[in-house]
């Protein structure tokens, strides 16, 4: 008996070796930008994610810090105390789980010799990495990393380049504020991490800027019927929602508010909107409908704007920078098909020049020296404004961009020094002329007039489909009920 | 929370009619379990697979038979062949040629069926892996006339989708009331599960029967697919975890084998769930509460609302009870 079940746990043991081996092969294969290098070089470690469940954005993230890598290199590389150092990005695939960075880092930084460390995506895996680089003193930027949290947990290396969670509704706010004198905010949001410390965040904001919010309620993950909740917001007079959480609660809180026809003059919506098929899947209910971004594609960044708001640039313009993304895509196997660059490429790429900046006013590539650089460090990049809280690591000069979908394109209304179009208050299609009471007031009335792409009319595609719709369900019935009558009478 | 009386008119009014789609979904199960005694728990995958062919054929080509509504002819029609399927694969070699059916007939087709339904889970990922244009998560965006709602007085508003869908489940289950309790081949039905010798006297193959009961059932919880759907307004291969427990649920509180019972106690279980949500704005209190009621039903009346005392529950009881057999 005793034997059996020495055996047994033998076996199971045995099984659990060859269960875990892929995890250690996956570990131990470096990749590196450029492959090799010759003279100085300053290595950088970065743990991705390649494949799981965060495979999308993490080679957006590894090709937008690329970008920047070959810009850097093509343009002079690094100088520090009268050397010339070229930039190498070494990294592993970390497969979307937390349980792998502490082993990864440990290894960039002892066996790799890595200078300097860009962060994994996501802030659940920017968590997990943190307080390795921190045991090593290695600088770690944060670059997906949008929780407040991690930055207050005192660690000193880490410093983060994107705009905190509590950022996020900062900039739809404020066009409420300025547009929207009689808003009644509607907050309905996911209970989930990220969408909750928003929206707890954002409710702080509102009240210091003095808005009004009438409704506020979090709803589980994987809700589908949110009409008590819209009922609720609704008779409780709200005309601007605020909310969401992951696309497919997004798209369908916002089908469905459209649907109980609730009147709008603003709505901006956490992630879902971002995405192409939003528009795809909503049609004419999508224009109107805003989001909160870290940057796109179209944002008028500046040396112009740079000077004229006092601040040094740093780094490509905007459309340099996509260049050199392009070129990451053609050269680079990993970086193949992945499209314009979206966010996470940005940011990441934005990471490598904050790191180069600090590296350069530093003198020295001494971690401890760079990261005091990092402090007094305000530059602008074609990703926006870069400053950090001192005491925390947290991004402070970054700000958010809001964009809204207007006639079926995504365009950035907010902030107006880089906005391509004004917002879009009360849409047509969300605040149809009779629902516009006598509280309309008259700045509202000029944001909505002046606006320059008013949306078509909704009515021609849904009333085609409807009719056919029709149709089809009293077919159905009919037959339905012959069948019914004719097996009935068999008898 | 001050909860007025519109939200509470609203939640009775839309519990109505969710209440009506569950009774639908449910009375296929009640069928094909309570009354031929195939546990099938394939059940609630067929519901999702019908779901997810009309939101990803729906996506593709936009014509009436494919939304959702005209989706109920089409997957029927697909119900048939499933249905077909279904029986010689997982029920047939099993109860096709036995005369009573027992409880450890129903077991081994429990297991039979449970394996038919993970097939059909594992097809979804399947075509999505082979194919570029079926998705696991197809973005469908259908509503129904316009606007979109009806107002009740001045603060009720009501989807136009949803009181069609609580209509026309209405009719469904209608359909397979009057099938089961006014027609001949209903009386068959019942016949072959109580003995298919008996049946098998009288000149009928009680195989063809078993076939036929297979295919009704699939066929009208297949057409319930696309109405689940238009309630829901999305769904993915995983909604099947949360449609087939409220199915069984409702069956047995209803009372095996009675459609009716079936039907009454999905609109039980639909009310409930609306009015706790209008009155608490808490999913997850709501199904709680939902599922509490149904315990209470059964503890009351362990047969359910309209169960009659099959053979082996009567005998059950008896002995709690210490009547002597």
């Amino acid at each position: 008996m005793e034997r059996s079940l020495r055996s047994i746990a033998l076996v199971l043991v045995l099984a659990a070796l060859v269960a875990m081996a892929p995890a250690y092969t996956l570990v131990s294969t470096a990749l590196s930008y450029p492959s090799s290098v010759s003279g100085n070089v300053i290595k950088i470690g970065m743990p991705i994610s390649l494949s799981g469940h965060f495979a999308t954005e993490g080679h957006q993230a590894l090709c937008g810090a690329i970008a920047s890598i070959m810009w850097i290199n093509d343009h002079g590389g690094v100088k520090v105390g009268g050397k010339t150092y070229k930039l190498q990005l070494i990294y592993y695939d970390d497969a979307s789980s937390a349980n792998n960075e502490p082993s990864i880092v440990q290894k960039l930084v002892t066996q790799d010799h890595v200078n300097f460390l860009l962060a994994p995506y996501s802030s659940g895996l920017t968590s997990a990495a943190a307080p390795i680089a921190e045991q090593y003193h290695v600088i770690m930027l944060s670059h997906g990393g949008a929780s407040n949290a991690i930055f207050q947990k005192g660690y000193h290396y880490l410093v983060q380049i994107l705009s905190p969670a509590s950022e996020y509704f900062t900039g739809a706010l404020e066009i409420i504020k300025q547009y929207i004198p009689d808003a009644k905010i509607a907050f309905i949001y996911e209970n989930g991490k990220f969408a909750s410390s928003v929206v707890k965040y954002a409710e702080q904001k509102a009240k210091q800027m003095g808005l009004d919010v009438v409704y506020s309620k979090a709803y589980e993950a994987g809700t589908s019927d949110f009409s008590t909740f819209i009922s609720a917001a609704k008779a409780k007079g709200a005309n601007v929602l605020l909310g969401g959480g992951h696309y497919d609660d997004g798209k369908a809180l916002v089908k469905q508010a459209h649907d109980l026809g609730w009147h709008l003059k603003f709505i901006a919506i956490l992630v879902a909107p971002a995405q192409p098929k939003f528009y795809q899947e909503l049609d004419d209910i999508a224009n109107g409908v805003a989001y909160p971004a870290q940057w796109a594609p179209g944002v008028k960044y500046s040396p112009q704007i740079a000077k004229q708001m006092g601040i040094e640039w740093f780094g490509p313009t905007v459309q340099e920078w996509i260049n050199y993304f392009n070129k990451a895509q053609s050269e680079l196997s990993a970086c193949k098909g992945l499209g314009s660059p979206a966010y996470q490429a940005a940011e990441a790429g934005a990471a490598i020049l904050f790191l180069v900046k600090a590296i350069e006013t530093a003198g020295t590539l001494d971690n401890a020296k760079v990261r005091q650089a990092m402090n007094n460090l305000d530059i602008m990049t074609f990703f926006g404004r870069l400053k950090i809280d001192p005491n925390t690591g947290l991004q402070i000069g970054h700000k958010m961009i809001i964009a809204q979908w207007q006639n079926g394109k995504q365009v950035i209304v907010w902030p107006p020094e880089v906005a391509q179009a004004k917002p879009l208050i009360a849409p047509p299609n969300w605040w149809p002329s009779s629902a516009k009471t006598t509280s309309t007031s008259p700045a509202t009335h000029a944001a909505s007039t002046s606006s320059p792409t008013p949306s078509p009319s909704p009515t021609t595609t849904t009333k085609k489909t409807s009719k056919a719709v029709l149709w089809g369900t009293v077919i159905v019935i009919i037959i339905i009920i012959i069948v019914g009558v004719w097996l009935a009478v068999r008898k | 929370m001050v909860v007025t009386a519109a939200e509470l008119a609203r939640g009775f009014i839309e519990g109505l009619l969710y209440g009506s789609l569950l009774g639908a979904i449910s009375v296929g199960l009640t069928l094909i379990w309570g009354v031929m005694k195939v546990v099938n728990l394939a059940h609630g995958h067929l519901i999702v697979l019908a779901a997810m062919f009309t939101a990803n054929f729906y996506v593709l080509y936009k014509v009436a038979l494919l939304n959702p509504m005209g989706a109920i002819i089409t997957m029927g029609i697909l119900g048939v062949v499933m249905g077909a399927l279904l029986y010689y694969t997982s029920v047939h070699p099993i109860i096709g040629h036995v005369d009573v059916i027992t409880l450890k007939h129903e077991m081994a087709t429990l297991m039979a069926t449970f394996g038919f339904g993970l097939t059909l889970f594992g097809l979804h990922y399947a075509l999505a892996a082979w194919t570029s244009w079926y998705s696991t998560e197809p973005g469908i965006s259908w509503s129904f006339g316009h606007p979109p709602y009806v107002m009740i007085g001045s603060t009720i508003t009501i989807v136009k989708t949803k009181i069609l869908v609580g209509i026309i489940s209405f009719v469904i289950a209608f359909a397979l009331f009057a099938l089961v309790r006014l027609t001949n081949l209903g009386l068959m039905i019942q016949a072959v599960t109580q003995d298919s010798r008996a049946l098998a006297l009288v000149g009928i193959d009680p195989v063809r029967i078993k076939l036929l009961t297979t295919i009704i059932s699939v066929a009208f919880a297949m057409s319930t697919g696309p109405l689940y759907l238009a309630w829901a307004g999305s769904v993915t291969p995983l909604k099947e975890s949360i449609i087939a427990p409220l199915a069984f649920v409702i069956v047995v509180a209803g009372g095996l084998g009675s459609i009716m019972g079936s039907y009454v106690a999905g609109l039980i279980l639909g009310l409930t769930y609306e009015l706790v949500v209008a009155t608490t704005q808490e999913v997850s209190i709501a199904l709680v509460v939902t599922f509490l009621i149904l315990l209470l039903i059964l503890a009351l009346k362990p047969t359910g609302l309209f169960g009659y005392l099959d053979d082996r529950l009567a005998s059950a009881l008896r002995r709690r009870r210490g009547v002597a057999e």
